[in-house]
């Protein structure tokens, strides 16, 4: 092999993909680095699968480059790149069995026959397949199709397998173990992977970065964590799971470390790692997610300070049980903000009603530039 | 390891020539088809307006003379209703057959539907002359003289095959919860043939009526076996044929290529909009 | 009309049995009358024989026994049978690669050559069989074109009333046959296989013979099984562009039914064409049956 020489890195460079007057990718730029699991996350028709299939070659960008170990490789037509593709749809040859779709890499580089079905036995037997060989593809279940067509990518020794949806098709039982398998397996042949999925659980779960993308822009890519965590868009605070987000302005450094805020729900410090780089006066929004967030009972008119950084009153509109997180929506001024606390069997935590304390510490949440107004709806990804 | 994939392309040249010319073969052969589908039609319709003298068309000649004289031939009038008669009738007896056979085949694959199925498409697979003349044998067997009734009867075994699975693959395609939800919702089966289904087959009707009357109007071994006194428009033109060349005979052909593909165009366009961009034969 | 009852009464039950008999006696005894039994009666009669302008109704292989014992009609049994397979084998050509251009076509351009292929397949058989013979003819227009591009020196006759007249014709008339089956099952073939394809490296004359190819066999195979079947029976091409030179299989059948007057031998003569139609009918139905299809 040649990859010590190296890079293996792909770089996108301001890719575009235009159709008529509709955008489908706008300036993508993204480094991907040899061996790493890097998963291009986002809502139906964000454009995702464009960029995989502009890797692979099946689409063109209409302006920007490809590079792949500093070589452009944009005009390289599909079967000359050192890619493969594992479908959403599998794409099993249905005339050929098992053996001869895994080897057909092989067969098509002009190797002999005795070489390549020694190889696809290999390769079979890396994804748990051995003794399905003389199969055809139509007598093979879901996850069975899904682990001929990892294998059928893996056996050219690819430097890239681009992933597209491919366990969309499975069960959700089916698709947990799918993805503990691929996980290990990305690592055991230390290829890249770029996966695209629409399923934020499965990206948080398989990636070493996630590249969030939405209405054909990168809005985010960074690890699960920092992308859960420190999202930098309202899009990405809203796309994984609820996320509470209060628009307001930099006021002041009250303390060392500490900054005021000032928002529609009154005055809020935030603490300093979260807004560096932000001057006063600049318009932010306040992301907090709705487990950070603390109630407690309203007991006497007093407020007890010092438990926690943030404390605002609020009243009790609803609570909805759903196993063991129930689910609390709370009226703060003209704002509804909403916790998740975890329920015991002799009785919820608050009541409809309930005059409640609203808590969280400075250190929680992040922060975005600017008012952030994109929330992410469920119901978009349906069109 | 494998052999190293190189990402050197092979020069541009070289692959758009070698691209070209498969594309311009196959281009070329295409061409030739379609050249060789109409001129000789074009020919005919050409010959029907102008005069040939020696092989040389006289360009000057050009006149509607014998779309005129078509007019005055009785024989071609009486030929022509026969045959109108007959693609009617055919229509309509394969129609009702082919709805009643499709509704009961539909997702039903036992030995004898499978055997229907066999025995329907026969006369569309086997040569024409030889349903031609099992007809002619078993019609004189029992005592059946020829005529248009017999001329009916072969074209519906003929064209029954074709309307049968057009239908049929349209009624495959709606869903199986259709009827069924139809049937919880209180309706006889009667009922729910009649407001759920048709009104979903209406267009696959349509096609397999315009594809029977088409293949009715031009079928012409089969009939000349079954056919009496009163010839159908190709018997009739086969008659003449088999004298020689004449204008009249241009003129004629020429009006019966243009109905057919109008009516071709018809149906392509009920198909087009019945099933999309599926191309149904 | 059906009560609000749960029961059906008898009378509803007779009535449903009564309308479920007719419908099976429509939809089964309609193709047995008019389909299998004068294929069986047809079979019959070509065991009984002719005496004296008399339909002798007796049990005898007499006819199939004429048959082999006859030179001529062995001759133009096999003739038309191997002219029926040079057809096919010119159709398959040129059809298979203007199947494949069309398939390759986008958009309107495709829609339209398919419908240029569908119009002539509706046309008057006849009708196309008789502006072969104008095109065909010693003053026909081929022989104006190959003159005035220079092949010919003075028209030749080689191209009517003879069997090379029957092929060209048989070839242009069939080629329809041919082009629609295999362009239907090209368009089956899902993008991603061939996008598969490239993606594991093949180049795209890789992916013709090992994707394509394979995988639109059955329509190829479907196209040529219309065209022998057709070409083997066909008797008007022969009768109208043969000439006497020209004689086929198809044309003595004919006969028989015509001037000659001898039905069972006419008969006779079908069974052995029906024969070969079956087997190749069969033929065509195992090598299209993949072993890969869903089942």
């Amino acid at each position: 092999m040649t990859a010590e020489t190296k890079s293996g890195r792909l770089v996108l460079h301001g890719v575009s993909k235009h159709y008529g007057t509709t955008r489908v990718l706008d300036g993508i730029d993204l480094s991907v680095e040899s061996g790493e699991f890097l998963t291009i996350l986002g809502p139906s028709g964000s454009g995702k699968t464009t960029i995989l299939r502009m890797i692979g070659g099946f689409t063109e960008p209409t302006s920007g480059s490809i590079l792949f170990d500093e070589v452009d490789v944009t005009d390289v037509p599909i079967h000359r790149r050192p890619f493969n593709t594992v479908f959403q749809d599998y794409a099993l040859f249905p005339h050929m069995t098992v053996v001869q779709n895994v080897g057909y890499g092989l067969r098509v580089r002009g190797l002999r026959r005795r070489e390549i079905e020694t190889r696809a036995h290999e390769v079979l037997a890396l994804v748990a397949l051995e003794g399905l060989e003389q199969r055809y593809p139509a007598q093979l279940s879901g996850g069975q199709k899904q682990r001929v067509a990892l294998a059928r990518a893996l056996i050219c020794e690819p430097r890239l397998i681009l992933l597209d949806e491919p366990l969309a098709a499975l069960d959700a039982e089916l698709r947990r173990r799918m993805q503990q398998f691929l996980k290990s397996l990305q690592r055991r042949v230390d290829i890249t992977f770029i996966y695209v999925t629409h399923d934020q659980e499965e990206a948080i779960g398989m990636s070493d970065r996630i590249c969030v993308i939405n209405h054909g822009v990168i809005e985010q890519v960074g690890p699960p964590l920092e992308v859960y965590y420190r999202p930098r868009s309202g899009f990405v605070a809203t796309f994984f799971g609820d996320n509470n987000l209060i628009n307001g302005r930099v006021v002041e450094r009250t303390e060392p470390g500490i900054w005021r805020l000032e928002t529609g729900l009154g005055p809020i410090t935030c603490s300093d790692d979260l807004l560096s780089g932000y001057e006063e006066g600049a318009p932010v929004t306040l992301a907090v997610r709705p487990e950070a967030i603390g109630l407690r009972a309203v007991v006497g008119a007093g407020t007890e300070a010092g438990e926690a950084d943030n404390a605002l009153r609020g009243t009790v509109n609803r609570v909805e049980f759903s196993g063991p997180i129930s689910e609390v929506t709370v009226q703060v001024g003209e704002q509804t903000l909403l916790a998740k606390m975890t329920s015991t069997v002799s009785a919820l935590p608050v009541q409809p009603g309930d005059a409640v304390r609203v808590t969280w510490n400075s250190g929680d949440g992040a922060i975005i530039a600017g008012d952030a107004e994109h929330h992410y709806r469920p119901d978009e990804e349906s069109t | 390891m494998g052999r190293p994939v190189s990402l050197v392309r092979r020069s541009l040249l070289a692959r758009l020539t070698g691209r070209r010319l498969v594309a311009s073969s196959l281009g070329a052969v295409t061409g030739f088809v379609f050249l060789a589908l109409y001129a000789p039609i074009l020919l005919v319709a050409v010959l029907s307006f102008f005069r040939l003298r020696r092989g040389k068309i006289l360009w000057d000649s050009f006149s509607f003379q014998w779309y005129a004289e078509l007019l005055s031939n009785r024989q071609l009038a009486e030929a022509l209703t026969s045959s109108l008669v007959v693609g009617f009738f055919s229509v309509l007896v394969t129609l009702v057959l082919a709805t009643l056979m499709a509704f009961y085949t539909d997702r039903q694959d036992t030995r004898w539907t499978l055997a229907l199925r066999f025995v329907i498409f026969l006369p569309f697979l086997l040569p024409p002359i030889i349903t031609g003349l099992s007809l002619l044998v078993f019609f004189k067997e029992i005592g059946l003289s020829r005529g248009l009734i017999t001329v009916i009867i072969g074209h519906s075994v003929f064209v029954l095959a074709l309307v049968y699975q057009t239908i049929l693959t349209r009624l495959q395609a709606l869903s199986r919860t259709l009827v069924e939800a139809s049937q919880d919702l209180g309706a006889t089966r009667w009922q729910t043939v009649r407001f759920v289904l048709l009104p979903n087959l209406r267009m696959a009707l349509v096609t397999a009526s315009l594809l029977a009357f088409a293949l009715s109007f031009d079928e012409t071994m089969i009939t000349l076996f079954l056919v009496g006194d009163n010839a159908t428009l190709p018997v009739r033109l086969y008659a003449m044929m088999r004298v020689g060349f004449t204008p009249e005979i241009n003129a004629l052909v020429t009006l019966i290529l243009l109905f057919s593909t109008l009516l071709t165009i018809g149906i392509a366009r009920f198909v087009g909009r019945d099933a999309g961009a599926q191309v149904g034969l | 009309m059906s009560g609000p009852g749960l029961q059906t009464t008898a009378a509803e039950r007779t009535r449903e049995r009564g309308a479920e008999l007719l419908r099976l006696a429509l939809i089964f005894g309609l193709p047995a009358v008019f389909i299998v039994i004068p294929l069986v009666t047809f079979l019959i009669y070509s065991f009984w024989r002719v005496e004296d302008g008399q339909l002798v109704r007796e049990f005898g292989l007499g006819n199939y026994v004429e048959f082999l014992r006859s030179d001529s009609y062995r001759f133009v049994f096999g003739r038309t049978l191997f002219m029926s397979l040079q057809v096919t084998a010119i159709n398959l050509v040129l059809g298979y690669a203007a199947a494949l251009f069309i398939s390759q076509r986008r958009g309107r351009t495709k829609y339209l050559m398919v419908l240029a292929l569908i119009v002539p397949l509706l046309m008057s058989y006849i009708i196309k069989i008789y502006a072969m013979r104008g095109l065909l003819g010693t003053n026909g227009q081929l022989n104006q074109l190959l003159m005035a591009i220079g092949l010919l020196s003075e028209p030749s006759d080689l191209f009517l009333f003879n069997l090379t007249a029957v092929r060209i014709t048989l070839s242009v008339v069939l080629l329809p046959f041919m082009i629609l089956p295999i362009f239907v099952a090209l368009e089956r073939i899902p993008a991603s296989f061939l996008h598969a394809s490239a993606d594991l490296g093949a180049s795209p004359w890789q992916t013709f013979r090992l994707v394509t190819l394979p995988m639109s066999l059955p329509g190829a195979v479907a196209g040529a099984m219309f065209c022998y079947v057709l070409a083997s029976g066909d008797f008007l091409a022969p009768e109208l562009v043969g000439g006497t030179r020209g004689f086929t299989y198809g044309r003595a059948v004919f006969s028989q039914f015509g001037m000659a007057f001898n039905w069972p031998f006419g008969a006779a003569l079908s069974v052995i064409l029906l024969g070969v139609a079956m087997s190749v009918i069969l033929l065509a139905g195992r090598l299209a049956r993949s072993r890969w299809a869903d089942r």
